[in-house]
């Protein structure tokens, strides 16, 4: 079952047409990598997704639902959360704190949400994210300042911050980018635990290894057009992927 | 209590629901310098319902914090649209209208000033500050006070949570505005005596600067800052006219080596470690 589609969209800024007509689908429980050269057109893709940038055509439907008309804030009510590739936590709340507020479209109108955290409805959200963060492994930080956690653990939070939300679609814009091998690793085992209990998502990420191990299709963008699908292994073989990251293909190489 | 020490609590009391006022949009990163146009409308509404209308007090008042919480609904329905500097001006223009109105308005006595016949006393002013403050701590501890902080932080990242930002700062404002107008009717009914000319940008600019030095990330910043402007230049008074200069002194030291505030998260966090 289609979970999520995009149909012929495209956006230009100014002159250059960054995405032109790009389509494609993401199967209820299917974990879709969308990966690509610098500049190719992931993260504005990803912008569109969430309504940061409002596609100059096309359609993009969760679940039947066209989000384009919808404002962002919205689209999360749909089932629409992302981790940010920049890491975009509030260093001064602690992580608890930063944690709930991917619960936001839960906690209620503006009454309950004038009521102090740990009373009435926050306190069950309190509750659900003390639990995720014991999942991942994250809960000897939960009273620690966000802006005093390492690297690799902020990137985790995150990806914790946009599970309260209980996202039907979770989009993760470079989750890996600027671990270490021990972290990604850590990554992974989460992502793919998250994976399990049945989140679709939508994955961009330059370490094809980690999309290998967590994707079971990619998606291959260049100059904002689709030039490949297939498993993670298949786009990886693509003459033309290879000649997009590398200019040549590897034949070339051989002979010159 | 000798007279001296009563009139410098009362003026930290004000001051200190008036650092509130101001805070509640600085957490959602809006600068307001209008803050004392608000504490204007406060206590000309106050003054004029206790004075020719012979509303009790209390009521007189709560009307003064009310009147400047509309137009402070009503100014934020209009100036939130817009950002940064561009807010800190419109609020100052709103400011000097405010001023301009009433300095030109002779029913309230125009620049001659406005004379308040009721008086209250340093214990109900007090207590509303007691009141303000624990107000302050309670939204200060739920969802609405923690969307402040993210909001000031990321407008965007918020938003995509589902935060309705422009309604929270809305919201902000207005409960600022209502602090504000509390705090200019509590002061009116005091000192017996107001004008115009008193509520200047200059002290719009004061009361956000003391609750920046304070600290805007927890409630205690502008508890810290309200006291620390009110009380320093008090504790100089023996140095004459360099009290001034020494507080100045003082003022640049703590923005250098604290430039979050004088009261942070991170140093409420270590306190409470030690503890």
């Amino acid at each position: 079952m289609t979970l999520f589609r995009i149909e012929n969209l495209r956006k230009s800024f100014g002159g250059l047409e960054v995405i032109r007509g790009v389509s494609l689908e993401v199967a209820q429980g299917q974990r879709l990598a969308l990966i690509g050269p610098n500049g190719a057109g992931k993260t504005t893709v990803f912008n569109l997704i969430n309504g940061y940038y409002r596609p100059d055509e096309g359609r993009i439907l969760l679940d039947g639902q066209d989000l384009v008309p919808m404002a962002p804030r919205l689209r999360i009510r749909h089932g629409l959360a992302r981790s940010f590739q920049n890491i975009r936590l509030i260093p001064h709340l602690t992580v608890e704190e930063n944690v709930l507020l991917g619960a936001h479209i839960h906690a209620g109108g503006m009454l309950a949400q004038a009521l102090p955290l740990f009373m009435g409805r926050g306190r069950k959200l309190r509750e659900q994210a003390r639990g995720l963060l014991e999942d991942a492994g994250l809960t000897a930080h939960r009273g620690a300042l966000a802006g005093s956690l390492a690297y690799g653990l902020r990137k985790r939070v995150e990806v914790v911050r946009a599970l309260m939300a209980r996202p039907r679609l979770l989009l993760l814009d470079e989750p890996c980018a600027g671990l270490n091998t021990q972290e990604r690793g850590v990554l992974m085992e989460e992502l793919q635990r998250i994976a399990a209990s049945g989140v679709t998502m939508m994955v961009v990420e330059h370490d094809m290894h980690f999309v290998g191990g967590l994707c079971d299709r990619a998606i291959v963008l260049n100059f904002g057009e689709k030039i490949a699908e297939g498993t993670p292994a298949e786009v990886a073989r693509d003459p033309a992927v290879i000649e997009a990251y590398l200019g040549h293909e590897p034949e070339k190489y051989a002979h010159a | 209590m000798s007279g001296y020490w009563a009139g410098i609590l009362v003026i930290l009391a004000i001051n200190v629901i008036a650092a509130y006022s101001a805070w509640l949009p600085l957490a959602a990163g809006q600068v307001n310098l209008g803050t004392a146009g608000f504490m204007a409308v406060g206590a000309y509404a106050g003054a004029v319902l206790s004075g020719d209308y012979e509303w009790p007090v209390g009521a007189a008042i709560a009307a003064g914090a009310v009147a400047s919480g509309l137009l402070a609904l009503l100014v934020g329905s209009a100036v939130l649209r817009t950002r940064g500097l561009y807010l800190a001006l419109a609020t100052l223009a709103v400011n000097e209208v405010v001023r301009g109105i009433l300095l030109n308005w002779d029913a309230v006595g125009g620049a001659s000033g406005y004379p308040v016949i009721a008086h209250i006393e340093l214990l109900p002013i007090a207590i509303a500050a007691l009141c303000v403050f624990l107000v302050a701590a309670w939204l200060g501890a739920s969802r609405f006070g923690m969307t402040l902080h993210a909001i000031e932080q990321d407008e965007t990242m918020t938003g995509l949570f589902g935060v309705h930002v422009s309604r929270v700062q809305l919201a902000a404002f207005t409960i600022g505005g209502v602090m504000a107008g509390l705090a200019g009717a509590l002061y009116a009914h005091h000192f017996s005596y107001i004008e115009a000319q008193y509520f200047t940008v200059l002290m719009s600019v004061t009361i956000v600067l003391s609750v920046v030095l304070g600290g805007v990330q927890t409630v205690w910043g502008p508890l810290v800052g309200a006291a620390f402007f009110t009380l320093l230049p008090e504790l100089f008074r023996g140095a004459s006219n360099w009290r001034y200069v020494l507080f100045a002194a003082g003022v640049i030291a703590i923005m250098a080596l604290r430039p979050q505030g004088i009261v942070t998260r991170a140093a409420l966090m270590r306190l409470r470690r030690a503890a």
